[in-house]
């Protein structure tokens, strides 16, 4: 597998390829596109990962150039006394995005490749969506490739609304079943739901014929499993990347600024359609703490309070939970990739809302 | 053990007392600046002077009546239990009464001004106690006239049982020569602030004139200051100055409303004492020869937890170690065992065998 893509030599046939593979009914590991948010030029990865210690001590990088914003990416990892390799084309061509494609195993994707990236934060960030947000893409999906789109898998996980219902289950939940979306709406009245990972096929309109087996993840990985590359990368990846520079404008420039000694914040706020119990903010009180530099006012009684400071790239924020909103309010420096890795964060505690921006 | 407690939920209280009053000083300015009408806001810390040439500082300065009268606002978020100490705390109230000029620019003057003091609710009633007591001096006989007034707050669950929680003003003893206000403080519930307050603007300021408790400046500084320090890669420490410390948090929490006059709301000393407080926990170290620099290890209390929670509870073992050193030998005796010779055995032991 890693012969034959690190073998392609333009664009033109990294396409080829891709159709060629995808199209022909044989069991393969998916094609993933990661979608990345990075302003670094990519001909510096290999330096930004010798200066990281930590990174230096297991990771080995090659980037080739193969022609403008295409690169081929060869990396070994160390893994417990072993050696996990593996190659990944970088789509640089669009502005402040990476694409990263890659069709080795799983095993090679998460232990190597997306930990690598993680931990180049906030140099490299992840585009992360809720729920609504895949349903908008799902939409636009559907309405790129004029069929219609069916949900066929769906991994969510799920607590229940309150914390003493006796008979909820919590943990993860997986529908299988068509039509999931209609199942979803049932369990969202039920439990607090944050969507992982959602499967879906397009199917055309007129002949039912599949025209795509896919996947999208909240953490910004379009899988393709079965389906035309050429169509998968305009009408999946790209239409991504448009939901995700949208929700990167929408976090950006939200930093407090004071102009004639008047103090200006924009804020955002997660709304629900359910109030929270303390033992749920409790536990956002420890599980923000782990990843946050966190000193927490009030704990949730049920006003939460807490300000919290990315230890990644400094970036801070005032966080309050009133009723069933949650308002995250950028502090002092804020860049967009801390703001929206914040919402992910909240909401995969709290479970998938809807965020919008606070009329000030 | 239940000692520490004790300290770790009183050192935690004060801290929130402390956080809420900033957020309560921005609900007076959101009402004075949108629910009062005819109010000039002058601003938060503006220099005022009395006739003795003294600069005041109060937290919030309001001019109402067409600029013909003044308005005071000062905050406390916390008044001493030691009775002496109230005491002197009430009796320096005076100096907010005096005549006052530069109430704008230039020195403007008023033809009269007035005080509310607004305290935390924990302390209400030991306030009033001490009003009342002074208020029978003739010194401080201004404590029982009108023109000034003691204030309070809650943040509590509203009684219609939702479950929103709101933010209150309510009044607690005087009056002020403002009808609009007195009005509005005395309805009943008293004044309810707009929710914005309690979600996004109580984060519009940071500090209050009054000096924070030393946690509360130790968890600024963990987490605006030496928080985006722990991430810089193929460093192990550094050293830091605490004029670097002062002019980043000029910075960070900048002088408003008053952009003429720079009001800083963090002070040097503040700085200063909180990184002797981590010295002595032993968090950082001082650097033999350079005054005023510190050495800063990474990480530095990179915590899982909240960082005001584990700064109190190192604060708390540190204050009963030193009770406990402060008690030396003259506490408790020490039991002691009376221990039988080992070669000596007790006369029962021969019995049994």
């Amino acid at each position: 597998m890693e012969t034959a893509t690190s073998s392609i030599e333009s664009r033109l046939g990294m396409q080829l390829f891709f159709d060629k593979l995808y199209t022909t009914r044989k069991k393969r590991p998916p094609l993933k596109a990661i979608i990345l948010l990075s302003d670094l030029e990519i001909e510096d990865l290999g330096e930004v990962v010798r200066q990281r210690e930590r990174l230096q001590r297991v990771y080995n990088v090659n980037l080739r150039k193969i022609e403008d914003g295409l690169y081929g990416l060869q990396l070994k990892k160390l893994v417990w006394k072993d050696i996990a390799k593996g190659y990944a084309l970088l789509d640089t061509s669009h502005e402040g995005v990476w694409i990263a494609f890659c069709n080795e195993e799983s095993y090679f994707v998460n232990r190597a490749l997306l930990r690598l990236f993680n931990a180049l934060y906030p140099s490299v960030s992840r585009l992360y969506l809720n729920y609504s947000q895949i349903s908008a893409l799902l939409t636009a999906i559907k309405n790129a490739y004029h069929g219609k789109t069916t949900l066929t898998f769906i991994t969510v996980k799920r607590e229940p609304k309150k914390i003493e219902s006796a008979f909820a289950e919590k943990g993860t939940l997986q529908l299988w079943e068509e039509n999931a979306e209609e199942e979803l709406l049932r369990q969202s009245k039920d439990y607090r739901i944050a969507v992982d990972r959602a499967d879906f096929k397009v199917r055309d309109s007129e002949t039912n014929k599949i025209l795509l087996r896919a996947h999208i993840s909240r953490r910004g990985v379009c899988k393709l499993v079965f389906g035309n590359f050429t169509a998968f990368y305009e009408n999946v990846v790209m239409r991504a990347i448009d939901l995700g520079m949208h929700w990167k404008r929408f976090y950006s420039h939200r930093e407090r600024i004071i102009t004639d000694g008047k103090i200006k914040l924009r804020p955002f706020s997660i709304s629900y359609n359910f109030d929270f119990d303390k033992e749920q903010l409790q536990r956002l009180t420890e599980k923000i703490s782990k990843s946050y530099a966190s000193s927490v006012i009030h704990s949730g009684n049920p006003y939460f309070v807490a300000n919290l400071s990315d230890y990644g790239d400094g970036s801070s924020f005032g966080v309050t939970v009133l009723g069933k909103t949650v308002t995250i309010t950028p502090i002092i420096r804020a860049t967009p990739q801390s703001a929206w890795r914040l919402t992910n964060r909240i909401q995969e505690i709290l479970g998938d809302g809807e965020i919008h921006s606070v009329p000030v | 053990m239940a000692n520490i407690r004790l300290y770790e939920d009183e050192c935690t209280k004060d801290y929130r007392k402390y956080a809420d009053t900033v957020a309560v000083s921005f609900a007076v300015y959101h009402i004075v600046t949108t629910q009062l009408k005819g109010l000039d806001f002058v601003g938060i810390e503006h220099k005022l002077i009395n006739t003795e040439g003294r600069e005041l500082t109060p937290d919030i300065v309001v001019l109402c009546e067409n600029e013909k009268k003044g308005l005071i606002f000062e905050l406390k978020w916390s008044l001493p239990s030691r009775e002496d100490l109230l005491e002197e705390k009430i009796k320096e109230l005076e100096k907010y009464l005096k005549p006052c000029s530069n109430w704008k620019p230039g020195g403007k003057v008023v033809d009269c001004h007035d005080l509310v003091l607004i305290c935390h609710i924990d302390d209400v009633q030991k306030t009033v106690d001490m009003i009342k007591k002074l208020s029978d001096v003739k010194e401080y006989s201004f404590l029982k006239e009108e023109g000034f007034a003691l204030w309070s707050w809650t943040i509590t669950p509203p009684k219609t049982g939702e479950r929103k929680e709101e933010l209150r003003l309510f009044w607690v003893y005087g009056k002020t020569r403002n009808e609009q206000i007195e009005r509005l403080i005395q309805t009943p519930g008293g004044i309810l602030i707009p929710e914005a307050v309690l979600t996004y603007l109580r984060f519009s300021l940071t500090f209050v004139k009054e000096k924070p408790p030393i946690q509360y400046t130790m968890t600024v500084l963990v987490q605006y200051i030496l928080a985006p320090f722990q991430q810089v890669p193929e460093k192990k420490s550094y050293e830091i100055e605490v004029d670097w410390i002062y002019e980043q948090m000029k910075k960070l929490f900048p002088s408003w409303h008053e952009s003429d006059v720079p009001t800083i709301q963090v002070k040097r000393g503040w700085i200063r004492e909180a990184l002797e407080k981590f010295w002595e926990l032993k968090l950082v170290e001082k650097i033999v020869g350079k005054p005023d620099t510190w050495f800063i290890p990474i990480p530095t209390l990179k915590t899982r937890k909240p960082i005001q929670e584990v700064i109190c509870r190192k604060l708390s073992k540190q204050r009963l170690k030193e009770l406990k050193k402060r008690k030396g030998r003259i506490g408790k005796p020490k039991l002691i065992r009376h221990k039988v010779p080992r070669k000596e055995k007790p006369l029962t032991e021969y019995f049994q065998a």
